[in-house]
C-alpha cells in the first residue's frame, strides 16, 4: 500500500528531488558542451588526416601523378578535368600573354621615342631652361600686374557695378531705390582699394582691359600647360615601360610570378577536388587498392578511424545526452509546478503519495548512468590511436578497435547493422607486439564477445594501452 | 538684421537731423495709395518706410503699391525712402544710406523750387 505524507513532508522531499534534478541538468549541460568541444576536435583532426591523405595522394600535378591518384581513387574528377593537362594549357596561354606584353611594350617604347615631344623632352621641358618652359615663366610675369588690378579691384558687388555701368552717364538707378546707394558704396569702397585717386569709370575701365588681357594670357598658358603635362606623361609611360621590360629580364615581372606559382595553385586546387572526392567516399570501396600501397593505406586508415571515431561520439552524445535531457527538464517543469500549486493554503490538509519520488529518483539515476556511461565512452573514442590495426574492409567493425571491444553501442547505427549482417562475429583484439618480435599470422587474438555485459566498465587490457593514448590512472 | 523698431529710429533720427517734421505712422492717403507711412512730414512730404515681416509691411505694401509709390516719387511729387530690412545689415549702414537720400532729396527739391 502507497505510503501517504503530509503536504509539509511532501514539499519537502519535491524540494529535495528539484535540487537533485537541478543538479542533473547542470551536469548534463556541461557534458554536453565538452562533447561538442571534442566533436570539434575530432573534425578538426579529421580535416588534417584529410589534407595530408590527400598530399600523399597527388605528390604533384605531373601526368603520372595525376593518373596515379585516379587510378588509385577512382576519382572521376580528376579524370574528366585533368589538372596535369589544364595546368599544361594554362601556362602555354600565360606564357603567350607574356609574349604578347613584351612586344607591346618593344612597340610603344620604340613609338615614344619618335615623337618630337618626347625627343625634344630636354629642349622644351628642362627645368628653368626648357622653351616651354621658359614661355610659360615669361607669360606668367606678363600676367601679374593685370592679375594684380583684379585682385585689387575684387567686390561681392563688382559685377553689378559693371552691369549696370555704375559710374558711367548710363547709370539709370533712381537715388530712391535702396540699391542705388548699395551701388554708391561698394563704388567707394572698390575706388579706396585703387588708392582713392582714381575715379570709378577710371578703375572700370582699367578692370575690363585687365581683365580681357589675363583671359588671353590665361589661355595662352593653358595650351602650354596641357602641352607640358602631354609631355610629361609620355615621359613617364616611357619610363613605366622600361620598368616592366628590366622587370621581365629579371624575371620580376607579374605575369612571370603568376607563371611560377601556377603549378602550385593548380596542385593545390587539385587536393581540394580530390579531398572533396574522399570525403564523400567509403575508403573501404578503394581498401584493397590502398593496401598495397602501405605508406597510403596507413594514412587512409588514420583518416577513416578519426571519421569513424567522430561519428561515434557525435551518436553517442546525441542518444546518452541530448535524448535524456528532455525526459529530465519536463520532470522538473512538472515538479516546479506542483511545488507551486500545493503551496496554497487549500491544500494544506491534503496527503500526498510518497512513491512519486522515487518514480523522480530512479529517473535521476538512469540519467546519471547514461551520462556515465557516455563520459567512459568518450574517453575511449577521443584517446583511440591504433589505426594501423584497422581494416578497410566490410568485414570489420571500427567500434570494436576503437573501443577494443569492451563497450556496446547498439544505439549506433552501424555497430547495430553490422551485428545485424554479422550474427557469428566475434572481435579480434589485436594481439600485443612483444619487443623485437613479429606478430604471429594473422596478428590477432579472439574476444568472447558477452552480449549481456555491462556496457559502462570498461577493462584496461594491454591491448587497450597499445590502442590508447589517454592517462587513466 | 534690425528690426522694425530699431530702423524706425535710427531713420527718423537722420531725418529729423536734416530738419524734417516726422510724424510717426502717418496715414498717407492719396488716390490708390493709402498706406501707414513709418515716418513722414507732411508738410515737405518726405519720409520712410523700412519694409519689415514683423510688422505686416509686405501685405500693405505689395509690388503694385511700390509701383505706384515710385512713380509719384521719379514725378517729384513726394519722396519717400523705401528699406527691405534685408537689404541691410547695420545701423552705420542704414543711416549713411538715409543721409545720402536726404542729400539727393535736398537737390532735387531746390531743383524743383528753381523750376
Amino acid at each position: 500500500m502507497a505510503e501517504m505524507i503530509s503536504r509539509e513532508a511532501y514539499l519537502a522531499a519535491a524540494e529535495a528531488t528539484k535540487d537533485k534534478l537541478q543538479t542533473t541538468l547542470r551536469q548534463l549541460e556541461h557534458q554536453q558542451t565538452d562533447s561538442r568541444r571534442e566533436v570539434s576536435s575530432l573534425v578538426s583532426r579529421t580535416e588534417t588526416a584529410l589534407s595530408e591523405l590527400a598530399a600523399a595522394i597527388l605528390a604533384d600535378v605531373s601526368p603520372e601523378s595525376v593518373d596515379a591518384a585516379v587510378a588509385l581513387t577512382g576519382c572521376r574528377t580528376l579524370a574528366m578535368v585533368n589538372p596535369a593537362t589544364e595546368l599544361t594549357k594554362a601556362q602555354t596561354k600565360l606564357k603567350e600573354q607574356l609574349a604578347e606584353r613584351s612586344q607591346q611594350i618593344s612597340a610603344r617604347t620604340a613609338d615614344i621615342s619618335e615623337l618630337p615631344i618626347f625627343q625634344n623632352r630636354l629642349l622644351l621641358r628642362a627645368p628653368r631652361t626648357g622653351t616651354l618652359v621658359r614661355e610659360i615663366t615669361e607669360l606668367e610675369e606678363f600676367r601679374e600686374p593685370l592679375a594684380q588690378v583684379l585682385q585689387k579691384a575684387a567686390h561681392p558687388r563688382l559685377q553689378r557695378l559693371l552691369d549696370v555701368e555704375y559710374g558711367l552717364p548710363s547709370y539709370s538707378v533712381p537715388f530712391w531705390r535702396l540699391s542705388y546707394f548699395a551701388d554708391w558704396k561698394a563704388g567707394d569702397e572698390i575706388v579706396a582699394g585703387f588708392g582713392g585717386n582714381k575715379t570709378f569709370a577710371e578703375i572700370r575701365s582699367e578692370y575690363l582691359s585687365a581683365r580681357d588681357g589675363v583671359g588671353v594670357y590665361d589661355q595662352k598658358l593653358s595650351k602650354l600647360r596641357a602641352e607640358v603635362a602631354q609631355g610629361e606623361a609620355v615621359e613617364r609611360e616611357y619610363d613605366l615601360l622600361q620598368t616592366e621590360k628590366l622587370a621581365m629580364s629579371e624575371s620580376r615581372h607579374p605575369l612571370q610570378a603568376q607563371l611560377a606559382r601556377m603549378p602550385e595553385q593548380f596542385l593545390k586546387d587539385a587536393r581540394i577536388q580530390l579531398e572533396r572526392y574522399l570525403a564523400d567516399l567509403d575508403l573501404v570501396m578503394i581498401g584493397d587498392r590502398l593496401q598495397t600501397v602501405p605508406q597510403l593505406d596507413v594514412m587512409a586508415k588514420r583518416y577513416f578511424g578519426l571519421r569513424k571515431q567522430t561519428e561515434y561520439l557525435r551518436q553517442t552524445s546525441s542518444q546518452l545526452l541530448d535524448n535524456t535531457r528532455p525526459a529530465i527538464e519536463q520532470s522538473l517543469a512538472r515538479l516546479q509546478r506542483d511545488i507551486a500549486k500545493y503551496q496554497r493554503p487549500k491544500y494544506a490538509g491534503n496527503r500526498f503519495d510518497r512513491d512519486q519520488f522515487q518514480k523522480l529518483g530512479d529517473r535521476n539515476k538512469r540519467c546519471l548512468d547514461l551520462m556515465g556511461r557516455h563520459r567512459q565512452a568518450q574517453q575511449v573514442i577521443v584517446s583511440f590511436h591504433g589505426y594501423e590495426h584497422g581494416r578497410l574492409d566490410e568485414d570489420f567493425l571500427w567500434w570494436d578497435l576503437v573501443t577494443d571491444g569492451q563497450l556496446k553501442a547498439n544505439y549506433i547505427d552501424e555497430v547495430a547493422r553490422f551485428r545485424a549482417l554479422h550474427p557469428a562475429y566475434k572481435y579480434r583484439r589485436p594481439k600485443k607486439r612483444p619487443a623485437g618480435e613479429e606478430l604471429d599470422e594473422d596478428g590477432v587474438e579472439f574476444l568472447d564477445d558477452d552480449g549481456d555485459a555491462a556496457v559502462a566498465v570498461i577493462q584496461t587490457s594491454d591491448s587497450f594501452f597499445t590502442n590508447h593514448r589517454t592517462d587513466f590512472s | 538684421m534690425l528690426t522694425e523698431s530699431q530702423g524706425c529710429a535710427v531713420l527718423k533720427e537722420s531725418f529729423q537731423a536734416a530738419g524734417y517734421d516726422i510724424h510717426d505712422n502717418y496715414r498717407f492717403s492719396e488716390g490708390t495709395i493709402q498706406f501707414s507711412v513709418d515716418g513722414y512730414d507732411p508738410g515737405t512730404r518726405v519720409g520712410f518706410e523700412f519694409i519689415t515681416t514683423e510688422a505686416g509691411d509686405r501685405v500693405e505694401l505689395s509690388p503694385e503699391m511700390i509701383g505706384q509709390i515710385e512713380k509719384r516719387i521719379a514725378q517729384g511729387e513726394l519722396f519717400i525712402l523705401l528699406v527691405d530690412e534685408y537689404d541691410v545689415e547695420s545701423e552705420a549702414e542704414l543711416r549713411t544710406h538715409a543721409e545720402r537720400f536726404l542729400e539727393m532729396v535736398a537737390v532735387h527739391r531746390q531743383r524743383g523750387q528753381q523750376e
